[in-house]
C-alpha cells in the first residue's frame, strides 16, 4: 500500500532530515514509525501526504507516485497531524461536510458514516457547535472523523491518541483495525511505545533521518520489550 | 516594569515578523527583504509627502483669509479621526481575543501588565501615523507662519501626546462593540454591523465637519469655534501651540494622559472578565440528522472562503468599508442632484470629476479592496488541511479570487449604474463605467494573491497583523493606488486628449495585466503554493 524508496530530504538550512529511507507498508498492516525528537518522522510523514516536497527518492501509494500523481495519491490518503489546527470559524458539521465535498463522498453516504464515527468518538452532541469552542481532544476526534469519512486506503497519523479520552482511544484502535481488515493500511507515528507495541503489526525505528531498524513487532521487541529495544538502538547505533 | 518591557519587545518582534516573516537567509530571500524595506520606505515617504502637499495647499488657502492658525487644529482633527478610524477595528485582536492570551495569562505576569502592554502597542503604532502625517503638515505651517522656538518646543512635547485621545476613544468604542457583540450568538456578525455603523457615523461626522469648517473658512468667520465644537482638544492644542498658552498646554497634556491612563486603569480591572466573555460558548446547538448538504469541490472551497471572511470583523472592515462608503455616496446620488451634492459636500468640480474620471474613481475603491492579499496568510497553521487534500492549487487560488470578486463586482456594478444614470453618460461612457472597474476588481484580486504568495506569514498571533500590517497588504494597496493613480494623473495632465481614448487605453492595459497576472498565478503561483 505504501512504498518509500530511498527518500531524502534536506532543508534549506542544510539540515538533512531524512537520509535514504526505504520501507514498505503492506495492505492490512498497522505500521508504527518511531524515533527520538528530530529524527525525521514528521518530515517523512509530510512527504508521504504531499505537504512537503522531497529532494530524492520515490513514494508510492497503492502503486501511484506521490511525485507525479499527487492528487490521485491524496484522494486515497487521510492524514492527521500531531496538532490538528482546524478551521475554527466552521462548525464541526460544516468541517466534515467540507472534507466530504472535497473528497467527493456522496451525500446519502455521508450522514450514516458521520453518525457512526461521531457516536464511536462521542462527538455527536457537539457537531453543530463552532470548532473554536472545542477542546484539543474534541478537535482530534473531529480530525479523525474527517479522516475516516472518505474511507481512505492509507491512513497516516502523527500521535493520534494525544488528547483522546480512554473510551475514544479504545474505539479508535477498533476503527484502525477495521480499516486494515478491509484492505487498508495505517502508518502512524507515536512516542507512546506501549500503544505502538500492542497495536502495530510492524515497526520501523528512525534516528537522525536514517532507518535503523524495521521489522515484525514480535521480532523487533524481542524479549526485552519495545522500550528497551528502542532505547538501546537509539542510544548506541 | 521589566516584564512590561519584555512583553513590548515580544510584540515589536511580532509586528516586524508580520512585515518581514522569518525566511531562509539565501540571496533571493535577502533581496526580497531589501525590496520590501524599500517599499515600506516609499510608502512612508509618499504618505508624508502627500500630507505635506495637501497641508501646503490648505495653508496657502487659509493664509489668504488670514486664518493660517486653523491648519494645526485641522491637521490634529483629521489625524485623530484617521487614528480613531484605523484603531477601532483593531481593538478586538489587539486588546481582546488574541491568540497567545492563554499562554500569557499562564505566565507569572500580572494581567494589568499584559493589558497595559497591549494598549501601549496600540499607542505606539498610532504614534507612527502621527509622525508621518502631523510632522509634514507642521513643516508646511512653520514655513509660512515662521514661529519662534516656543512653537517647536511645544510641538515636540505634544507630538508624543497626540495619539492618546484617539487611541483611548477607539479603545473605549472598540471595547463597547466587543462587549455588546459578545452577548449575541452571531457575535462576529454583530461586531461587523456595529463597527460598520460606527465607521459610517464617524465618516458622516467628519464630512459634515469639513463642510461646516470650509463654509465658515470661506467667509472668514469664527472657525475655531467649530473646531472646538467638533474636536475640543484641537482648540487647546492650537492655543498651546500658536498662542503660547501654558494653561492650554497643560490642559491638553493632562486630558490626553488622563483619558489614556483612565482607560488603562479600567482595562486592567476588566481585562480578564472581558477576555473570558469572548471565550464563552453561546452557540451551543444540537446536531440534527438530515442537516447534511453537499457541493462541488470549488463551491465547497468558495463557501469556506466566505465563512472565513465573515468570521473576522477586521478582515471585513479593512477590505469592505471603502466600497460600502462609496456605494452609500453613489446611492445618495439617486436622491440628490449631482450639482446639489457638490454644494452639500462643498467639493467644487465634484460632478466634473465624475464626468471625466468616473470609471477611475469607482476603480479606486475597488482597487484598494483586496481580500486576497491576506487570504493565504490567514490559512495560518491550518494550511496542512488544503495541502493534504486532493485539490489542484489552481482551484484553491480561484476560490480566493472568486470571493474577492463577489464582494467588489456587485458594488462596482451598482455604483457604475447609478453614476451612469445620474450623470447621464452616453453609451460609450457607460460601457467604460462598467468595464474599467471590473478590470480593476480582477486586478486587485490577482495582485493581492500574487503578493501574498510571495510574502506569506503563517505564524501570526493576531489576525490583524496579516490583515493590516503585512507586506502583502502593503504591496497590494500601493500597487492598486499606483495602478489607478497613473491613468488618473494622465487624464488631468493630458487635457487635450479625449477621455474615451484614455479610458480605452486604461481598459486594455489593465485587462492585459489581468491576463498576465492570472496566467502567472495559475502556473508559477500554483508551484509556489505547493511549496509553501
Amino acid at each position: 500500500m505504501l512504498k518509500i524508496e530511498n527518500l531524502s530530504k534536506t532543508y534549506k538550512n542544510g539540515k538533512k532530515a531524512v537520509d535514504d529511507l526505504s520501507l514498505t507498508v503492506n495492505a492490512g498492516e498497522i505500521f508504527g514509525f518511531i524515533g527520538p525528537n528530530g529524527a525525521g518522522k514528521t518530515t517523512t510523514i509530510k512527504s508521504i501526504v504531499g505537504i512537503l516536497e522531497f529532494d530524492a527518492g520515490q513514494i508510492f501509494i497503492d502503486g501511484l507516485s506521490v511525485k507525479t500523481q499527487p492528487l490521485q495519491c491524496k484522494q486515497i490518503t487521510a492524514y492527521i497531524p500531531d496538532n490538528p489546527d482546524l478551521y475554527e470559524y466552521l462548525t464541526g458539521l460544516a468541517y466534515i461536510n467540507f472534507v466530504a465535498d472535497i473528497f467527493g463522498v456522496k451525500k446519502d453516504e455521508r450522514e450514516p458514516l458521520l453518525v457512526k464515527y461521531a457516536d464511536l468518538l462521542d462527538l455527536k452532541a457537539d457537531l453543530a457547535n463552532p470548532i473554536s469552542s472545542y477542546s484539543h481532544g474534541m478537535k482530534q476526534k473531529l480530525a479523525l472523523i474527517a479522516a475516516f469519512i472518505h474511507s481512505p486506503k492509507l491512513l497516516v497519523l502523527d500521535e493520534p491518541f494525544v488528547g483522546l479520552d480512554p473510551k475514544s482511544a479504545h474505539n479508535l484502535k477498533g476503527l484502525m483495525r477495521d480499516l486494515c481488515d478491509k484492505g487498508g493500511a495505517i502508518f502512524f507515528s507515536s512516542h507512546v511505545l506501549d500503544v505502538v507495541e500492542k497495536l502495530c503489526d510492524r515497526i520501523a525505528i528512525i534516528r537522525e533521518g536514517k532507518l535503523i531498524a524495521c521489522g515484525n513487532t514480535k521480532e523487533l521487541k524481542g524479549t526485552a520489550g519495545l522500550e528497551e529495544t528502542f532505547l538501546e538502538l537509539t542510544d548506541h547505533v | 516594569m521589566y516584564k512590561l518591557k519584555l512583553l513590548l519587545n515580544i510584540q515589536h518582534k511580532q509586528l516586524l515578523q508580520s512585515f518581514f516573516p522569518a525566511a531562509n537567509q539565501n540571496n533571493k530571500s535577502k533581496l526580497k527583504k531589501w525590496l520590501l524595506a524599500l517599499l515600506v520606505f516609499l510608502a512612508i515617504f509618499s504618505l508624508a509627502f502627500s500630507s505635506y502637499m495637501y497641508s501646503s495647499l490648505a495653508a496657502d488657502a487659509f493664509a489668504k483669509i488670514d486664518a493660517l492658525r486653523l491648519l494645526p487644529g485641522l491637521t490634529l482633527m483629521s489625524a485623530s479621526l484617521l487614528m480613531l478610524f484605523t484603531t477601532l477595528y483593531r481593538v478586538k485582536g489587539s486588546l481582546f481575543a488574541f491568540k497567545d492570551y492563554d499562554f500569557l495569562m499562564s505566565l507569572p505576569i500580572k494581567p494589568n501588565t499584559i493589558a497595559l502592554s497591549r494598549l501601549i502597542m496600540l499607542y505606539r503604532s498610532n504614534l507612527l501615523v502621527s509622525l508621518i502625517l502631523i510632522v509634514p503638515a507642521s513643516i508646511a505651517y512653520a514655513l509660512r507662519a515662521m514661529p519662534g522656538p516656543y512653537y517647536y518646543l511645544v510641538f515636540i512635547l505634544t507630538l508624543f501626546v497626540l495619539p492618546l485621545i484617539p487611541v483611548s476613544l477607539a479603545a473605549v468604542l472598540g471595547t463597547l462593540v466587543h462587549l455588546i457583540s459578545s452577548a449575541f450568538k452571531k457575535s462576529n456578525f454583530i461586531n461587523i454591523i456595529l463597527t460598520t455603523a460606527l465607521f459610517i457615523l464617524i465618516m458622516l461626522f467628519s464630512s459634515n465637519t469639513q463642510r461646516l469648517i470650509d463654509s465658515i473658512a470661506d467667509i472668514g468667520g469664527e472657525v475655531m469655534g467649530f473646531v472646538n465644537r467638533f474636536y475640543p482638544p484641537a482648540d487647546l492644542y492650537v492655543k498651546a501651540l500658536c498662542d503660547k498658552n501654558i494653561l492650554a498646554l497643560f490642559l491638553f497634556i493632562g486630558i490626553s494622559l488622563g483619558l489614556f491612563f483612565g482607560f488603562a486603569l479600567l482595562l486592567s480591572k476588566f481585562f480578564r472578565p472581558i477576555n473570558d466573555l469572548a471565550m464563552q460558548n453561546k452557540n451551543k446547538k444540537e446536531y440534527k440528522e438530515g442537516s447534511i448538504s453537499s457541493a462541488s469541490p470549488f463551491m465547497a472551497l468558495y463557501k469556506r472562503e466566505f465563512k472565513r471572511y465573515f468570521s473576522s470583523s477586521p478582515y471585513v472592515m479593512n477590505t469592505s468599508v471603502g466600497l460600502i462608503m462609496f456605494a452609500i455616496m453613489c446611492i445618495s446620488l439617486l436622491f440628490t442632484d449631482p450639482h446639489r451634492l457638490e454644494l452639500m459636500l462643498n467639493m467644487p468640480g465634484f460632478s466634473g470629476l465624475f464626468e471625466k474620471s468616473g470609471p477611475l474613481l469607482v476603480s479606486f475603491f475597488v482597487a484598494i479592496s483586496s481580500t486576497t492579499a491576506a487570504s493565504i496568510s490567514l490559512e495560518g497553521k491550518s494550511l496542512w488541511i488544503l495541502k493534504s487534500m486532493p485539490l489542484g492549487s489552481g482551484l484553491i487560488l480561484n476560490s480566493k479570487i472568486a470571493l474577492n470578486l463577489t464582494l467588489s463586482v456587485p458594488i462596482s456594478l451598482i455604483c457604475a449604474s447609478i453614476l451612469s444614470y445620474s450623470f447621464d453618460f452616453n453609451a460609450t461612457q457607460s460601457v467604460f463605467m462598467f468595464l474599467i472597474p471590473l478590470a480593476y476588481a480582477l486586478f486587485a484580486a490577482l495582485l493581492g494573491l500574487a503578493a501574498n504568495l510571495h510574502f506569506p506569514n503563517f505564524d501570526w498571533k493576531t489576525e490583524v497583523s496579516v490583515i493590516k500590517q503585512s507586506a502583502a497588504v502593503l504591496i497590494t494597496t500601493f500597487g492598486g493606488l499606483f495602478a489607478v493613480g497613473l491613468p488618473l494623473i494622465l487624464t488631468f495632465a493630458l487635457i487635450s486628449a479625449k477621455p474615451e481614448i484614455l479610458n480605452l487605453i486604461t481598459l486594455i492595459a489593465v485587462s492585459a495585466l489581468d491576463l498576465i497576472l492570472y496566467i502567472m498565478i495559475l502556473t508559477r503561483g500554483g508551484k509556489i503554493f505547493s511549496a509553501l
